[in-house]
């Protein structure tokens, strides 16, 4: 290049200068290639020119190789110098080698790579007399190449380390790449699954597939933000994995998926030992029940043991006093006899008409027969006297009873509801013996509704555990499912104040005004139940009153 | 009533007991009444007396009267008297649910009043019931 400067100017002409420079500073800056020519003469190289590029690439100027003619060699990396000489003897034999890359120590230092094209000159006779090269700096693609291949080796080397498998699928070909994880954790060897979408879906467990499906579409279609699903995969041995897939889609400027990408964790371990976690809770749960059970069963016959306990001292004492009352009644009635006796002579030979006097032998006449009462039904706490049982029915028998004191239920203004049970079976029991029993409830409940009510009675019929208030060691002699009937009489009275309740049966208890009861009515009540093999409960109804019933074991049906 | 009083024998071991219904059976006007507080002399006295009833006690000391009844069954002169037992030994439910008879026997249950006295006397001695106590 020939540049004339006029100078005019000193100061615009170094301007001028400056402006060139820089302009050769960054023309050189860009260049990347350059040309050198050597000449042969007898297969041997004679002289060596390198272009103006070369100052660019190598850091050398034209005038630096000039002056060395062995620069080009030495500014070879020395690993490779062996294959840049064959290449030179190559052109020198009139051969065409291929373009050689290899690396260069640039003049700054840097190891630089270069890509080196020679172009043989032969004369008519076909003798190489020159070749031209062309040197291309490289650098910076052999840079990305190198970052691209560790980056690929870097990613294999974390799938091939990861236990996951990975999957990798063109949306728009179908084509999926399947990691060699991917398939042996469904127990595959590479070329038994295809790369294709189908691959998958085939081995999908159909309870999943539409899920599966729903959940791929939906993240596909931008409604889930991510994807990750749990589903099942059939193993090549027939069995189903549980895997966990987890995908990010690649998607088109316009947001359309195009390809999408992510990895399969085998959830089958981890599964089996939720399951296995989960049954075990269930059976730790099972056998606590089962403790708990266990353990209410024995706090109930504890107190099953303990009321019978009582029940079995209560018995001793209603035997103990029906035994003491059976010894002195004889020695109480002949007292009470010559009372009566006396009274009666004297009520037929008082002197004149003495209300005061007749009172006085009224009251007498009425301890006599009080202090009768009490011994009458001492006796009967003393035991089975003249029990005779009949197969009777019942319902006559309540009937029989109302009657006996319906004088008394007239008095009291009470009003009577009975709801007899027309199919009651018939039982066997002593029908003087239960109709005391009757009357003695009756009576209690007029005297527990002085100021009006109602009485109910009823009967009814069934199995033995449909009524699950009548349990307990009361009931012992009863089986679930024995056939029973019950007789119900309900008052809506005051109650018994619950403290008295396991007192009722003793003998001498009651909760009635001095001189309206003996406190022995209930006691005989239950000793004659006891004596059908039956049972009584007694308890405050819900809504006020007393209801008392009566258990007794039916009798099997007669077959005609 | 016939004009002829009745006779009747009362043996029980309570003296207070035999004296008051003897007392008050007599002032009815229509008994005539021996009273013995042992069996020996209740078996003494019955062949003299020629009883048309004996009340019977039924808890006695030296003879009980289920043994004494059988006595005076087994022996000509009373064999046909009937007999009545006055006792504390059965309940008055037990005697009323078995119509007056226990064993078959006739039974009054201790403590009886006059009235039930009277009505048992003359429902055994087939006597047309009385009505000389009133309604006591």
């Amino acid at each position: 290049m020939n540049t004339t400067f006029v100078v005019e100017d000193p100061s615009r002409a170094r301007q001028a200068l400056k402006d060139v420079e820089q302009r050769y500073a960054r023309l050189l800056a860009s260049v990347t290639d350059y040309v050198y020519t050597v000449t042969v003469a007898q297969g041997r190289a004679v002289t060596t020119s390198h272009g103006p590029g070369c100052e660019a690439v190598t850091g050398y100027t034209s005038a630096e190789f000039d002056a060395d003619p062995f620069l080009w060699y030495r500014m070879i990396c020395s690993e490779d110098r062996p294959v840049v000489t064959t290449q030179a003897e190559r052109v020198l034999k009139g051969e065409v080698p291929p373009p050689l890359e290899h690396r260069i120590i640039h003049k700054d230092g840097r190891l630089c790579w270069i890509r080196n094209t020679p172009v043989p000159h032969k004369d008519e006779s076909g003798r190489p007399i020159a070749y031209d090269g062309l040197v291309s700096d490289i650098t910076e693609r052999k840079r990305a190449e190198l970052a691209l291949r560790q980056s690929q080796e870097r990613l294999a080397l974390v799938i091939e380390g990861s236990s996951d498998g990975v999957w990798d699928w063109d949306l728009v070909s179908k084509e999926v790449y399947f990691s060699t994880r991917w398939k042996s954790m469904l127990g595959y060897a590479d070329h038994e699954v295809d790369d294709h979408f189908s691959a998958w879906e085939r081995l999908v467990h159909p309870d999943d597939r539409e899920r599966a499906q729903a959940r791929l579409g939906a993240y596909l279609s931008g409604q889930t933000s991510t994807y990750e699903l749990e589903h099942r995969l059939r193993h090549k041995d027939g069995s189903y994995r549980w895997i966990l897939a987890r995908g990010v889609a690649l998607r088109d400027p316009a947001g359309k998926p195009v390809r999408m990408a992510g990895s399969h964790l085998d959830l089958t371990a981890r599964k089996q030992a939720e399951e296995q976690l989960t049954q075990a809770y269930a059976e730790l749960s099972q056998h606590e029940a089962a403790l708990k059970s266990a353990l209410q069963e024995l706090q109930t016959a504890n107190e099953e043991l303990q009321a019978t306990q009582l029940q079995l001292i209560q018995a001793a004492k209603l035997e103990s006093v029906g035994t003491l009352a059976a010894g002195v009644a004889h020695e109480v009635k002949n007292p009470l006899q010559t009372i009566l006796m006396g009274l009666d002579y004297l009520a037929r030979n008082l002197p004149g008409d003495n209300d005061n006097l007749t009172l006085v032998l009224t009251d007498m006449r009425d301890a006599v027969n009080r202090a009768n009462t009490i011994i009458r039904e001492l006796l009967q706490l003393s035991g089975p006297r003249d029990f005779a049982l009949k197969v009777e029915d019942l319902n006559s028998l309540v009937e029989r009873s109302l009657w006996l004191i319906h004088s008394e239920i007239v008095a009291s203004r009470i009003t009577m509801v009975c709801k007899l049970d027309a199919e009651l079976p018939r039982v066997r029991l002593d029908r003087s013996k239960m109709e005391q029993v009757f009357i003695n409830l009756f009576i209690n409940a007029l005297q527990a509704m002085s100021q009006g009510g109602v009485l109910t009675v009823a009967t009814r019929h069934g199995r033995f555990g449909e009524d699950r208030n009548l349990t307990g060691p009361a009931f012992a002699q009863f089986k679930p499912g024995d056939p029973v009937v019950m007789a119900e009489v309900q008052d809506t009275g005051g109650g018994i104040p619950e403290a008295d309740l396991p007192k009722i049966f003793d003998p001498f208890f009651t909760t009635k005004p001095a001189g309206v009861g003996t406190g022995l009515g209930l006691s005989v009540v239950k000793k004659i139940m006891d004596l059908h093999g039956g049972a009584i409960d007694i308890r405050n109804n819900p809504l006020g009153g007393v209801l008392v019933t009566l258990i007794l074991k039916a009798e099997p049906e007669k077959k005609l | 009533m016939n004009n002829e009083k009745k006779r009747i024998l009362v043996v029980d071991d309570e003296p207070s007991i035999t004296r008051l219904l003897k007392l008050n059976l007599e002032q009815t006007g229509d008994y005539l009444v021996q009273t013995e507080n042992s069996s020996k002399a209740a078996l003494a006295a019955a062949g003299e007396f020629r009883p048309d009833l004996i009340l019977l006690d039924v808890m006695m000391p030296d003879m009980n009267g289920g043994e004494l009844a059988a006595t005076f069954q087994a022996s000509p002169v009373t064999k046909a008297v009937p007999i009545v037992f006055l006792t504390a030994a059965v309940t008055k439910e037990e005697v009323r649910v078995r119509r007056g008879l226990v064993g078959g026997l006739p039974f009054l249950a201790k403590p009886v009043n006059l009235h039930e006295v009277v009505g048992c006397l003359e429902r055994h001695l087939g006597i047309p019931q009385s009505s000389a106590l009133g309604s006591r």
